[in-house]
C-alpha cells in the first residue's frame, strides 16, 4: 500500500516554536569552554557540534523537533583537510614576504587577498552545504546544491562591485547571494524558491541603505575629526598642554561618541531591513515567510549578545546562539500551507566532512537561517 | 497485557507522520502503523535525543538512518519500564570521555611539538639554511626595510661607513660567521642597531649621535655581529615559521580562549630572542677583549639609552614586568653587567681624528644627503 496516497490530505500549515532553556546552555558553554581550553581549542569541534544538536532539538516544527546529525568527528576531519589545503597556502605567503622584492611583494598580497575573498565565497558555501546535509526534520534531510566555486567567484565579483560602488551595490549583492543559496536549496525533494515580492509588496532594501551610509559617512568624518586633530594637535610644536587644544578635547570625544553610536545605529536598521527582505523572498511549497525583526529588537540582542560574549569570555557563546534562534523563531510567521506527506527524501547525504575552510577562515558566524 | 505505547513513525521516504504502536521483544522494536510497519534490532537502536529540550524522546535505527521515532509524554515512561537499555546514559558518557582524554592528550603534543620542537628546531635549521638563501632573504628585508628608513649617502657617509667596516672587521677576525659583515649607516629618529640576515649590520645614526667613544660604537657591532655568526635572524624566521604557521593552523574558534593562546605562542617566542641577545652579549665581549677594545663601554652606551627611555627610572620588579612582554632583556640589567667589565683597553678602536669623522657624521648634517626635507642645509 502506498503510504503517500493515504496521508495525501496532510496539507499542514507551519508553526515554528524555540523551547530552549537558557540554564541548560550555559552548562553547555561552561562545558565547551573549559575542555576547548584544555584541549588547545581542538575541542570546538565537538563544542559546535553539541550546540547544535540542542539548538534544533529545541526547535519544533509543528510540534516535531529539527535534528541536527553531524558529528565533531565531521568537522574535524573537514579541519585536517583545510590545514592540507592552507599550510603550502601559508608557507608561500611567508615565502613571498622573504624573498620578494617589495613591490613584488605588494603584488603577491593583492592576489592573495583575491584569492582569500574568492575561498571565503566558497567556505561560505561549503559551511552551508554541510549544515544542510546534517539538518532534517522528520526524518527528512535538507540539502544545498550548486557550485562553491562559481558562488565563490560571484562572491569575490560582488566584493569588488561593492568597493567599487563605496558600497552601494553591498544590499543588491547580498539579496543576490542569499538568492543564490536558497533557489538551490531543498527540503527532502522539495526545492525552496527565491521570488523577490514586486512593487510596494516588498520591503524597499535601499531607503535604510540610503540613511546607514550617510550615517556612517558622517560617523566616519565625525571620528577623523574627533581623533586626528587631537593627535596632530599633540604631535606638532601646538603640544597637548596648550589650553585651545584642550579645550577641544571635549567635545571631540562626545564627536567621536555620536559618531559611532549613529553609524552603529543605522547600520542595525539596515541589517534588520536585510534580514526581513531576505525572509520575505524564500518560498517552500506553498509556504512564505514573514520575519518582524524590529530594530530596536535587534540593536537590543546585538548589543547584549556582545556584552555577554565580552564579560564571560566566550562562555555564553551557545547561550548567545539560543538568543539568536529564539529570536528569529519567535519573529518568524509561516503563511500557507505544504503537502508534508507528497515530500520525499532525496538521494545523497551530502559530504562526508565540512567546514574545515570556515574553520579555518575563522568564520565562525557561519549558521545557516532557519 | 501492558497499555500500548503509542509513538509517531517516520519512515525515512518521505516527511509523512504515521501513527504508530510499539512492541519491545527480544528481538528489538516491532512498529506498526496503519500503513507501515518495520522491524528494528535490539542492538542497532539509538537513542538519538533524550527530549530534554522540547521533551520529546527521538529514536533512530542504525541499519535505516533516515527512519525515526518520536515519543512524548507518558509513552516514554511506558517504554522506558519494558526497554531499559534504550535509556542507559553510560555508554555515551564513556565514548565521551575516551574523547576527551583522547583529545587532551593530542594537544598536549601538539602544544609540546609547536611550544618546545619549534624552537629547538629553529637553530639546526637556521645552520642548514643554505648561505645564498640567507643573503637573498636578507637583500629582501632590506629592500622593505629602506621603504621605512633612508640610507646615509654622500662622501663623508663613505668615510664614516669605511671607518665603522674597519672597526668590524677588527672584531670578525674573532668571531667565526659564515658571512662577512657589511656595516651601513641609516637616517631613522630611533638610536638603534639591526643585524639582517647575510650579515648587512645597521645603525643609525641617532646611535652614533649618543655614543661618546669609539668603543661604545665597536660594542654595538660586536652585538650585531655575534647575530650573524650565531645566525639569529635566520633561527628568527624558522621560528615566527613555525608558531606562526602551526599555531595558527591548530587554533580556532571561540575568541578569547584562541587569543590568548596566541598571544601566549607570541610571549613565548619573545623569550628566545632575549635568550639570543644575551648570547650576543656574551659573544661580543668576548670578541670586545680579544681585539684588545673596552667591553665596558657598552655598559655605558646601554645606560645612556636607558636614561633617554626613562627605564633606569623604574623600580627592579617594575623591569621583569615589563622585559616578559620585550623583545630584549632587561637594558638596565645589561647596562650594569657590562659596565662590570670595564677594563683599560690596549686602545681606543678607533684614533680621535677617525672617531670624530664618523661622530660628526649624521644624515642631517651631510649637505649631499639628495632627500634631505629642506633640500639641504
Amino acid at each position: 500500500m502506498n503510504s503517500s496516497m493515504e496521508a495525501a490530505q496532510e496539507r499542514a500549515s507551519v508553526t515554528l516554536e524555540q523551547k530552549g532553556g537558557a540554564g541548560e546552555f550555559w552548562a553547555l558553554g561552561f562545558k565547551n569552554w573549559i575542555l576547548n581550553v584544555l584541549t588547545l581549542t581542538i575541542y570546538r569541534f565537538w563544542a559546535k557540534t553539541n550546540t547544535r544538536r540542542r539548538l534544533w532539538a529545541s526547535t519544533t516544527v509543528n510540534g516535531e523537533p529539527l535534528e541536527y546529525t553531524g558529528t565533531g568527528m565531521e568537522l574535524f576531519k573537514g579541519f585536517l583537510l583545510a590545514i592540507l589545503l592552507f599550510l603550502p597556502f601559508g608557507v608561500a605567503i611567508f615565502a613571498a614576504q622573504l624573498f620578494l622584492p617589495p613591490a613584488s611583494a605588494a603584488g603577491a598580497l593583492v592576489l592573495v587577498y583575491l584569492v582569500l575573498f574568492w575561498l571565503m565565497g566558497v567556505a561560505v558555501f561549503l559551511a552551508r552545504r554541510y549544515q544542510m546535509s546534517r539538518t532534517a526534520w522528520r526524518g527528512v534531510r535538507f540539502s544545498q546544491h550548486g557550485s562553491p566555486v562559481a558562488y565563490g567567484f560571484e562572491t569575490l565579483s560582488f566584493t569588488l562591485l561593492s568597493l567599487i560602488t563605496l558600497g552601494w551595490f553591498g544590499p543588491a549583492a547580498h539579496m543576490r547571494l542569499a538568492g543564490r543559496l536558497w533557489s538551490q536549496t531543498a527540503f527532502g525533494d522539495r526545492p525552496f524558491r527565491w521570488e523577490r515580492p514586486a512593487g510596494d509588496a516588498g520591503e524597499p532594501l535601499y531607503r535604510s541603505f540610503a540613511v546607514a551610509w550617510v550615517g556612517f559617512f558622517l560617523g566616519y568624518i565625525g571620528l577623523i575629526v574627533a581623533v586626528v586633530i587631537p593627535l596632530a594637535a599633540s604631535q606638532n610644536e601646538l603640544g597637548m598642554d596648550r589650553p585651545d587644544v584642550q579645550k577641544l578635547l571635549i567635545p571631540a570625544v562626545v564627536t567621536a561618541v555620536a559618531a559611532i553610536l549613529l553609524s552603529l545605529m543605522a547600520a542595525v536598521w539596515h541589517a534588520a531591513v536585510l534580514i526581513r527582505c531576505e525572509a520575505q523572498s524564500v518560498r517552500l511549497d506553498g509556504l512564505s515567510f514573514t520575519l518582524n525583526a524590529r530594530p530596536w529588537s535587534f540593536l537590543w540582542l546585538a548589543v547584549t549578545n556582545a556584552l555577554l560574549m565580552i564579560l564571560t569570555l566566550g562562555i555564553a557563546a551557545p547561550v548567545v546562539q539560543l538568543r539568536v534562534v529564539r529570536y528569529l523563531v519567535t519573529r518568524l510567521s509561516v503563511a500557507g500551507t505544504i503537502d508534508l506527506a507528497a515530500v520525499n527524501q532525496a538521494a545523497g547525504r551530502g559530504p562526508s566532512q565540512g567546514e574545515g575552510l570556515a574553520d579555518g577562515l575563522d568564520l565562525s558566524g557561519v549558521d545557516i537561517g532557519l | 497485557m501492558p497499555p500500548e505505547i503509542h509513538a509517531r513513525y517516520f519512515d525515512g521516504k518521505t516527511a509523512a507522520a504515521h501513527a504508530a504502536t510499539l512492541a519491545w521483544g527480544d528481538d528489538g522494536l516491532h512498529i506498526s502503523a496503519a500503513a507501515v510497519s518495520a522491524h528494528w534490532p535490539r542492538d542497532r537502536i539509538r537513542r538519538l535525543d533524550d527530549g530534554r529540550d522540547a521533551g520529546i524522546l527521538r529514536l533512530g535505527v542504525a541499519s535505516s538512518p533516515d527512519e525515526r521515532l518520536l515519543l512524548d509524554g507518558d509513552d516514554v515512561a511506558r517504554l522506558a519500564a519494558i526497554a531499559p537499555e534504550l535509556f542507559d546514559h553510560r555508554p555515551a558518557r564513556r565514548a565521551e570521555r575516551r574523547l576527551v582524554i583522547g583529545l587532551v592528550a593530542g594537544a598536549a603534543a601538539v602544544g609540546a611539538a609547536i611550544f618546545f620542537g619549534v624552537p629547538m628546531a629553529a637553530r639546526p635549521l637556521a645552520a642548514l639554511t643554505p648561505l645564498a638563501m640567507e643573503r637573498n632573504i636578507g637583500d629582501a628585508i632590506y629592500a622593505q626595510a629602506r621603504l621605512t628608513f633612508r640610507r646615509c649617502e654622500g662622501s663623508q657617509e663613505a668615510r664614516a661607513r669605511q671607518l665603522l667596516n674597519q672597526v668590524a672587521d677588527q672584531l670578525e677576525r674573532h668571531a667565526d660567521s659564515p658571512f662577512d659583515v657589511n656595516v651601513q649607516m641609516v637616517d631613522t629618529f630611533m638610536p638603534n642597531a639591526f643585524a639582517l640576515p647575510g650579515g648587512r649590520v645597521l645603525i643609525t645614526d641617532e646611535l652614533v649621535a649618543m655614543a661618546e667613544s669609539p668603543d661604545e660604537i665597536a660594542g654595538v657591532l660586536a652585538h650585531e655581529i655575534a647575530h650573524v655568526e650565531q645566525r639569529h635572524v635566520m633561527q628568527l624566521i624558522w621560528r615566527d615559521m613555525g608558531f606562526g604557521l602551526l599555531l595558527d593552523a591548530f587554533i580556532g574558534g571561540s575568541g578569547v580562549v584562541q587569543q590568548a593562546y596566541l598571544a601566549s605562542g607570541r610571549v613565548f617566542q619573545l623569550r628566545y630572542g632575549r635568550e639570543a641577545e644575551t648570547q650576543a652579549d656574551t659573544r661580543a665581549v668576548e670578541m670586545m677583549q680579544a681585539a684588545g677594545f673596552n667591553p665596558g663601554a657598552m655598559g655605558r652606551l646601554f645606560h645612556r639609552l636607558a636614561e633617554t627611555t626613562g627605564e633606569s627610572d623604574l623600580q627592579e620588579d617594575q623591569r621583569a614586568g615589563l622585559e616578559f612582554l620585550s623583545t630584549h632583556p632587561d637594558i638596565v640589567a645589561r647596562a650594569e653587567r657590562l659596565r662590570a667589565l670595564d677594563a683599560p683597553a690596549s686602545g681606543p678602536a678607533l684614533s680621535d681624528e677617525d672617531w670624530s669623522a664618523v661622530k660628526h657624521f649624521g644624515c642631517m648634517n651631510d649637505l649631499t644627503d639628495p632627500v634631505a626635507p629642506f633640500g639641504g642645509r
